[in-house]
C-alpha cells in the first residue's frame, strides 16, 4: 500500500535538511490503508471496550462508579486527531522503520487534566543489528487547513501545544525524555521481544547521546508544500545537539472531516 | 541482558561535587558563613556536572528492581536500598523544581526513595528544616483530576511523615472529602473533556484506587485494621497501575509503580505488620505505643534495623540472643517486645532489665512504665543503685508480684547471690542486659559477666538478651550462655547494618595564624555514607586580632571552647571534657556571651540548685547564659535536671565529663571532644571504639538536626595524628575483663595468686566472690575441686581462654583450685556474708577479725539519731572502711574518718552541699571547685561506698537476728539513709521514689499518716505521691528551705521522667 507514497519535496530542500514531504496520491490504496492498518491500530486501543471490561471486575474503592459505567454506554466514534495520530504511527512504522509497541493517550484530554506528554514514544530500529536500535520520540499534528504552514505547526503567540513547541520540548527537556524512557522501561521489562531493543536504545542514549526526535504533520486533502515545515526546521535545528531530527509531512488525499467515515465504513462521504 | 545496569553504562557511580544552595543550607555551615561544605553522593569529583542525569539513571535502574524477582531476592533488595539511598542524597542536593505540579510529583518520588532507601528519618528532617510542604503551594481549585492528584499526593506524603495522629486523621478526612466531591465534579469533568472520555475515566479510576490504597494504609498504620490491609493495598495498587497503563499517562504509570513499592514498605514497617500473629498482649502493647496521650510521640513503625531484627528477638526457642544495633537503632523497643513475649509464655516469671549505671535506672524505669502501662499492665519496679537491700526492696523482692525489675549488675548480683528472691517460686524468665559490651570493662565489667554466669548456672530456664553495639565476636558471646547452636544467636540487621540515623561529620580542629592574629581550622576525618564533601581544611571564622597570642592558653580545653562557640550557632552543643575542673573552665570560656531572659524552667532548676548547693553556685550563673555543666560533682537529681533543660531546648551548651555519655537523650547538633580519654576514679583510659561512635551517633539521632558534627580539639600535631588514627580504628572483639586482668598479670610477670590479688587489687574482687558463691553452693572442697572446670566454664573469660590461650586457662584452673582450699578454711558464715554484702572473702575476714574495734556495743547505738552523730558509731565504722582496699575510700586522701563521719552526719540531716563543704579544708581551691569536689565525694563515693560498707558491717554484726520487726525496718534502712541522704525509714521510701532530699522527710511523714502500712509499699507510695496536690507538698517542706511545695513537686515529676505543667497548679 505504501507504494503509493511518493516523495514530493525533500529534493528541493538543502542537502542537510531533515524535512521530507510525502504524498499519497492513490485514493484507493489510501482507503484500504484506513480500513486495515489504521483501523487495527485504533481497535487495539479501543478505550470504551477496555473500560467496560475493567469496570466489571474493578474492586470497590469507596468511590461511586455509576457515572463511569454510564460513560461506557455512550457510543463513541473516534476523533479525527486521534485517527491522525494512528495514521502517523503506522506510517512511521511502515515507512520510517519505527516501532511503537504501546500506545499512550496523553493528548486525549484537555489541558486542565493532568500534564500531557508527547504522542509517540517508541524505537527507531537499526536494521538487522539490534544494538543499533535507538529511542524515537515524536509529536503528531493533523490539519486540513489550506494555509501553509497550517496553524498547528507554529500555533499563535506562545502556543505550547504547537508541533514546533512540543518537538522543541523533546529536544531540550531531558526530564521529559527521561519520563518516556522510564515508561518504556517498565513496559519492556520482562518482555523478551523488546527488552533487548530497550537496552540498546538506552546505551545509545546515555553512551552516545543518540536519539531520534520526529515531528509528524498529517495533511488531509491539501496540496503538498515545502513551506509547511521549512520554518519549523529552522527553529528546531537551533536546539538539535547530538540528536537526529526528522520532520515529516504526509499528504493524504482525504480531508480530515472524511477520516472517521473512511475508517468506519470505507467511505469518505458518510 | 534482561536487567540493564544503567550505572555501568555511565562508567560507575556518578559523582557530585557542585554545590546547590539548598545543599549548603542543609549542612548548617552556610549559616556560619562557610560556603565550601557540601552534601554529596559517593564517587569521584570529576563527573560532577550532571546531577539530574545521574538521578534519572539511578531512578530508572530502581524501576527495574521494584518488581519480582528483584523485589524479593536479598541481592535485589540490597541493591534497591543502596540505589534509593543514593537517589535520596541526589534529590536532596538538587532540591525540588519550582513549578507546583512538577514539584509535587518530584516530592512524591523523593518520599518514595526515602522510604525504599531507609532514609525516612532524613526525609522528615529535610522537610522540617526547610519548612517544606509541597501541597500548600498546589492549587486546590483545579479540575477534578487536579484535585484528586493534590489530595491523594498530600495523603501519601502525610502517610510517610506520620506526624502523630493528626497526619493519619487528615488522610481519612481528605479521602472522604474526595468521595463527597466526586459527585460535584466528576460528571462535569467527563462532559467537558475534549479528549476521549473513556481514557479520561481511566485516569480518574487510577486516582480512586490510589486514594483507597492510601486510606487503607493510614488506617492500618494507626489501628492495625483491617488485618488484610496489606492484600487490599496490593490489590488496589495493581489496579491503579493497570488503569494508569490504560490511560496512557506516562508519568502516572511510572510514578504509581514507585508509590506502590513505597506503600508496601510503609505497611511492612508498621508495628502491626511486623508483629502480626502474636498474642493479644503484644497487640495491647502496640496500641500503647501508638497512643498519643500525655504528649508522647506515638510510634507507628519500626526503624529499619528493628525490622531486620525483631523476628529473631521474638523467637522464644532462642535462649541466648546478642542483638547488635547501630547507635539509635532502637534496641530498647526490641527488648520490650521480647519482655512481653516472655510474659506471655511465662506468666509467673519476672524479667531483670540490667542497665550499666544507676543514673539510667530511673530513665529506663519511666520509659518501661510508660510503655507497659494500661492496657499492657506490666508492673515495672526498680531496685536502686545502692549496694544494699533496704527494707522496702526486701519486701518487694520477697512478696511482691512485679513483672520487670530495673537495676544495675551489682544490685542484681546481690539479689541473686544473696537469695533475696526465691527463684523457684518466682522464676527469672529473662535477663535483658543493656549496653552489654561493658562486660569487657576492667572496672565493673567482670561483675556483670559473672552475674550472667551465676544466673545461667542457677536457672537453666532463664533466657538472655544482650544488647550491644557492633562487636566482632557477637556469636561467641551468644554461644557462651547457651552452647546449643539451635538456641543461641547473634542478631545483626541484615539489610540495615549500615543504617545511620542521619548524616555525620567527624572532624578535628586547631588554631592557625600567628601572634595575636589567628583563627580556627577544621579538617574532616570521616563522614557517614560519604555524603558530606569537605574542601580539605576549612577556616571556621575570619582571621582576627585576639586578646591572647595564638600559643597562649592553647590547651585542648581552650580549643574545644573556641570550636564549641563557633559551632554553637548551628544548634545545641555538647563539649566533652576529661576532668571535672575542665568543665568549669570550658563553661566559663563559653560564658563570654550575654544573659538570656529567664524562663520558668531554668528558674526552677536554679532554685533547686540553690537549695542543694547554697547561693553563689557557679552553675546558676551559667544557666542564665544557657550553658550547663554535667559531671560527678552534681547529684543525680541535678544531673537529671540539667539533661532535662537540654531536652527542653533551654540550653545551648552542655559541658560534661563522660558521666553524661549514656544518658544523652536530648537533641544535639554538635559534639566537641576536648579529650579522647576517660577518667574513672583515679585512673585514665582511652575512649573505646564503641564509646566514641556512640557519642558521635548522638549528634544525629532520629528526629534531630540534619547533619551531626563531632569535632575533636587537637591543638598539637601529635594529637591530630592520634585523632586520625582513632577514627580509623576498626571494630573490636568483646574480651572479658578477667581475660584482660590475666593478660596484665602475665605481662607484669606476676603470679596468679587469688588470695593475694583479692587483698591488694579490688578489680579481682568480683571473681573471688563468684568462686566463693560457687563454693557455698557446693558446700565442700572436694566437690569444688571436682567441679572447678565446670565453674570456670560458665564464664565467658574461661571459654575464650580455653580456645585461644589454653596455657593461661590451665593456670587459671590451678589457681582456682588452690583458692578453693583457702575458701575451705573460712567459716561457712563468711561465705554467706560474701554473697549478701558483695565484699570479697578477704575483706570479710578483715571486717570480722577487727569487729571489736568498730562495732557499736549496744543496740541503741544503731539508732539513726545516735549513729549519725560525729561522736556516734559512724566514726569508727568509717575508720574501718578506710582500711579496706576494696571499698576504695582511701582514694580521697587526706580526709580523716572524723571528717567523713561529720560529712555523713550533715548529709543524712539533709543539709545543703555548701554546709557540708565547710567541714572540709578548702586549701587553695576556688569555691566552685571545692564545692563540686565535696559534692563528688558525697555523690560518687561516700553515699555509695558508705551504704555498701555499712550494709556489710551490719551483716558482720549479726545483730539483725535480735531485732523486733520495727527495729529491723529501721536497721535495714540505715545503709540506704547514707545512700539517699536522709535519716528516717519513710525518708528512704520517698527518696526511692525520686522525692528530692530537701522534702523527703516531710513527705514521708505525710505519707505514713495518710497510708498506714499498706502492702506493696513502693507501689503504694508512688500512687500516693502522684495524687498529692501542691498544698500537701507545701505543708511537708521544711520552713527554712527556699523551694515551694509546688517546685518540689515539679522537680519530683521531672526526676520521674515527666514534664510538669508550668501554668496551672493542682493534682498532676
Amino acid at each position: 500500500m505504501l507504494n503509493s507514497l511518493s516523495e514530493v519535496y525533500a529534493a528541493e530542500m538543502p542537502p542537510d535538511s531533515c524535512v521530507q514531504g510525502w504524498q499519497w496520491s492513490d485514493e484507493n490504496s489510501c482507503r484500504e490503508y484506513f480500513g486495515t492498518r489504521i483501523r487495527e491500530r485504533l481497535k487495539e486501543s479501543d478505550a470504551g471496550k477496555i473500560l467496560q471490561e475493567y469496570l466489571e471486575r474493578m474492586p470497590d474503592t469507596g468511590f461511586d462508579k455509576a457515572r463511569l459505567v454510564e460513560e461506557v454506554r455512550q457510543p463513541r466514534e473516534p476523533r479525527d486527531w486521534e485517527i491522525g495520530e494512528a495514521i502517523a504511527e503506522v506510517i512511521m512504522e511502515d515507512h520510517q522503520d519505527c516501532r511503537f509497541p504501546w500506545r499512550v493517550a496523553n493528548d486525549a484530554r484537555e489541558d486542565q487534566g493532568n500534564p500531557t506528554g508527547p504522542d509517540l514514544p517508541g524505537f527507531l530500529m537499526g536494521g538487522d543489528d539490534v544494538k543499533e536500535t535507538r529511542f524515537a520520540f515524536g509529536e503528531v499534528k493533523s490539519s486540513s487547513h489550506k494555509k501553509c504552514p497550517p496553524l498547528v505547526v507554529h500555533g499563535i503567540g506562545e502556543n505550547e501545544t504547537s508541533l514546533v513547541a512540543q518537538v522543541k520540548r523533546l529536544l531540550v527537556d531531558a526530564k521529559r525524555r527521561q519520563k518516556l524512557i522510564a515508561w518504556l522501561k517498565i513496559r519492556c521489562d520482562n518482555k523478551p521481544e523488546w527488552s533487548e531493543h530497550f537496552s540498546a536504545a538506552v546505551t545509545q542514549y546515555f553512551g552516545k547521546s543518540a536519539l531520534m526526535v520526529f515531528g509528524c504533520l498529517v495533511r488531509g486533502g491539501v496540496d503538498p508544500s515545502s513551506d509547511d515545515l521549512r520554518q519549523a526546521e529552522l527553529e528546531l535545528k537551533a536546539s538539535l545537539g547530538t540528536f537526529e531530527l526528522r520532520l515529516r509531512a504526509y499528504y493524504l488525499p482525504f480531508r480530515m472531516a472524511d477520516w472517521v467515515g473512511l475508517l468506519l465504513w470505507g467511505n469518505a462521504n458518510s | 541482558m534482561s536487567q540493564i545496569d544503567f550505572l555501568d553504562i555511565l562508567g560507575g557511580p556518578q559523582a557530585i561535587a557542585a554545590i546547590s544552595s539548598s545543599a549548603r543550607d542543609y549542612t548548617g555551615f552556610h549559616s556560619l558563613g562557610i560556603p565550601n561544605v557540601t552534601l554529596t553522593v559517593k564517587g569521584e569529583k570529576e563527573h560532577a556536572n550532571n546531577w539530574e542525569a545521574t538521578l534519572e539513571v539511578i531512578e530508572m535502574t530502581v524501576i527495574g528492581l521494584l518488581e519480582p524477582p528483584n523485589r524479593t531476592d536479598t541481592q535485589g533488595k540490597k541493591r534497591l536500598l543502596e540505589l534509593c539511598s543514593q537517589a535520596f542524597d541526589l534529590r536532596r542536593a538538587i532540591g525540588l523544581p519550582s513549578d507546583p505540579t512538577e514539584r509535587l510529583k518530584d516530592s512524591l518520588r523523593f518520599a518514595c526513595v526515602a522510604v525504599l532507601g531507609q532514609r525516612v528519618e532524613d526525609w522528615r528532617r529535610w522537610i522540617a528544616v526547610h519548612d517544606y510542604w509541597p501541597v500548600s503551594e498546589f492549587s486546590e481549585d483545579g479540575a477534578w483530576p487536579t484535585q484528586l492528584f493534590g489530595r491523594t499526593a498530600e495523603s501519601f506524603l502525610r502517610l510517610v511523615r506520620k506526624n502523630g495522629w493528626s497526619d493519619l486523621k487528615k488522610i481519612a478526612e481528605f479521602i472522604s472529602e474526595l468521595r463527597r466531591d466526586q459527585h460535584k465534579y466528576e460528571a462535569d469533568y467527563l462532559q467537558a473533556t475534549n479528549g476521549i472520555q473513556q481514557v479520561a475515566a481511566f485516569e480518574l479510576i487510577t486516582f480512586y484506587h490510589f486514594a483507597k490504597a492510601v486510606e487503607s494504609a493510614a488506617e492500618y498504620t494507626g489501628y492495625g485494621s483491617p488485618k488484610d490491609a496489606h492484600d487490599e493495598i496490593e490489590l488496589q495498587m495493581r489496579y491503579a497501575i493497570e488503569s494508569a497503563d490504560f490511560s496512557g499517562v506516562v508519568e502516572w504509570a511510572v510514578l504509581l509503580r514507585w508509590l506502590s513499592a513505597a506503600l508496601r514498605t510503609l505497611i511492612e514497617s508498621t508495628l502491626w505488620y511486623q508483629l502480626a500473629g502474636h498474642n493479644h498482649r503484644v497487640t495491647d502493647f502496640k496500641r500503647a505505643l501508638t497512643k498519643d496521650e500525655y504528649g508522647w510521640t506515638p510510634l507507628f513503625e519500626l526503624l529499619p534495623p528493628q525490622r531486620d531484627a525483631v523476628h529473631e528477638v521474638m523467637n522464644t526457642s532462642l535462649r541466648s540472643i546478642v542483638v547488635q544495633m547501630p547507635t539509635s537503632g532502637g534496641k530498647t523497643l526490641l527488648a520490650q517486645f521480647r519482655i512481653l513475649q516472655t510474659k506471655i509464655n511465662y506468666p509467673a516469671g519476672w524479667i531483670a532489665y540490667v542497665v550499666p549505671t544507676k543514673a539510667l535506672i530511673n530513665q529506663m524505669t519511666s520509659r518501661l512504665r510508660k510503655d507497659f502501662g494500661p492496657p499492657v499492665n506490666l508492673r515495672v519496679e526498680l531496685a536502686s543503685g545502692a549496694e544494699d537491700i533496704d527494707t522496702f526492696e526486701a519486701d518487694l523482692l520477697q512478696g511482691d508480684k512485679f513483672d520487670v525489675l530495673v537495676t544495675t549488675p551489682e544490685k542484681l548480683d546481690l539479689i541473686i547471690r544473696g537469695d533475696r528472691i526465691d527463684l523457684d517460686q518466682r522464676p527469672l524468665a529473662l535477663v535483658v542486659m543493656d549496653e552489654a559490651q561493658h562486660i569487657g570493662d576492667i572496672g565493673r565489667g567482670l561483675r556483670a559477666e559473672l552475674l550472667l554466669s551465676t544466673i545461667n548456672q542457677r536457672s537453666r530456664d532463664t533466657a538472655f538478651l544482650l544488647l550491644t553495639p557492633f562487636i566482632k565476636n557477637a556469636d561467641e558471646v551468644a554461644q557462651w550462655l547457651e552452647a546449643n547452636p539451635q538456641r543461641h544467636q547473634a542478631v545483626t540487621p541484615t539489610l540495615a547494618a549500615d543504617w545511620v540515623p542521619n548524616d555525620l561529620l567527624v572532624s578535628m580542629a586547631w588554631r592557625v595564624g600567628a601572634a595575636r592574629k589567628w583563627t580556627m581550622q577544621m579538617e574532616s576525618l570521616h563522614t557517614s555514607r560519604d555524603t558530606v564533601e569537605f574542601d580539605d581544611q576549612i577556616i571556621l571564622e575570619p582571621l582576627q586580632i585576639r586578646q591572647k597570642p595564638i600559643s597562649e592558653s592553647n590547651t585542648r580545653s581552650d580549643v574545644a571552647a573556641d570550636v564549641a562557640r563557633i559551632l554553637g550557632n548551628r544548634g545545641a552543643t555538647l563539649v566533652m571534657v576529661q576532668r571535672l575542673r575542665d568543665s568549669w573552665k570550658v563553661a566559663e570560656a563559653l560564658a563570654a556571651r550575654g544573659e538570656y531572659a529567664l524562663t520558668e524552667k531554668r528558674r526552677l532548676v536554679k532554685r533547686f540548685l540553690e537549695s542543694e548547693y547554697g547561693p553563689g553556685f557557679a552553675l546558676n550563673t551559667l544557666l542564665d547564659k544557657r550553658i550547663g555543666v554535667h559531671h560527678a560533682g552534681l547529684s543525680d537529681e541535678a544531673r537529671i535536671l540539667v539533661e532535662w533543660l537540654m531536652d527542653e531546648n533551654e540550653l545551648d551548651f552542655l559541658v560534661a565529663t563522660s558521666t553524661v555519655a549514656q544518658g544523652i537523650n536530648f537533641n544535639l547538633s554538635n559534639v566537641v571532644l576536648s579529650t579522647l580519654s576517660v577518667t574513672e576514679g583515679s585512673h585514665t583510659r582511652p575512649l573505646t571504639f564503641d564509646e566514641f561512635w556512640n557519642l558521635a551517633g548522638r549528634t544525629g539521632r532520629v528526629y534531630q538536626k540534619p547533619l551531626g558534627i563531632l569535632a575533636i580539639a587537637a591543638p598539637k600535631l601529635e594529637q591530630q595524628e592520634k585523632a586520625k588514627q582513632f577514627v580509623q580504628d576498626q571494630l573490636t572483639e568483646l574480651v572479658s575483663a578477667l581475660e584482660k586482668l590475666i593478660d596484665d598479670l602475665e605481662h607484669k610477670g606476676w603470679e596468679l595468686d587469688l588470695t593475694r590479688l583479692s587483698r591488694n587489687d579490688q578489680k579481682w574482687s568480683a571473681f573471688v566472690q563468684y568462686l566463693s558463691h560457687c563454693y557455698r553452693q557446693i558446700g565442700n572442697l572436694s566437690g569444688f575441686v571436682a567441679q572447678t572446670e565446670k565453674i570456670l566454664y560458665r564464664t565467658y573469660a574461661y571459654q575464650r581462654l580455653q580456645r585461644e590461650k589454653p596455657k593461661a586457662a590451665e593456670k587459671l584452673l590451678i589457681a582456682v583450685r588452690s583458692y578453693g582450699s583457702r575458701l575451705s578454711n573460712y567459716p561457712s558464715g563468711w561465705l554467706t556474708l560474701v554473697d549478701s554484702t558483695g565484699f570479697s572473702p578477704e575483706s570479710i575476714q578483715q571486717l570480722v577479725s577487727n569487729k571489736t574495734d568498730y562495732l557499736p556495743r549496744t543496740l541503741g547505738a544503731w539508732s539513726p539519731s545516735k549513729l549519725f552523730k560525729s561522736d556516734g558509731a559512724i566514726g569508727p565504722i568509717i575508720g574501718q572502711l578506710l582500711k579496706l582496699k576494696e571499698v576504695g575510700l582511701e582514694a580521697h586522701a587526706g580526709l580523716s574518718h572524723t571528717i567523713l563521719a561529720q560529712l555523713i552526719e550533715l548529709w543524712v540531716a539533709g543539709e545543703p552541699i555548701n554546709e557540708l563543704a565547710r567541714s572540709v579544708p578548702q586549701g587553695n581551691k576556688d569555691n566552685s571547685t571545692h564545692l563540686t569536689e565535696v559534692a563528688r565525694l558525697i555523690f560518687r563515693s561516700l553515699s555509695r561506698t558508705g551504704s555498701w560498707g555499712l550494709n556489710a558491717i551490719q551483716s558482720v554484726s549479726g545483730i539483725n537476728q535480735e531485732l523486733t520487726p520495727e527495729q529491723r525496718r529501721v536497721f535495714q534502712s540505715i545503709p540506704s539513709m547514707v545512700y539517699y541522704g536522709c535519716h528516717t525509714v519513710d525518708g528512704v521510701l520517698m527518696r526511692s521514689q525520686g522525692v528530692p532530699r530537701g522534702i523527703c522527710e516531710g513527705m514521708g511523714r505525710r505519707y505514713r499518716q495518710d497510708s498506714g502500712s499498706p502492702a506493696n509499699e513502693m507501689a503504694a507510695a508512688r500512687e500516693w505521691l502522684s495524687t498529692q496536690p501542691d498544698d500537701v507538698w507545701d505543708s511537708a517542706r521544711p520552713k527554712r528551705r527556699r523551694l515551694t511545695g509546688r517546685e518540689y513537686r515539679q522537680i519530683w515529676q521531672i526526676v520521674n521522667g515527666h514534664t510538669p505543667s508550668f501554668k496551672e497548679s493542682g493534682v498532676g
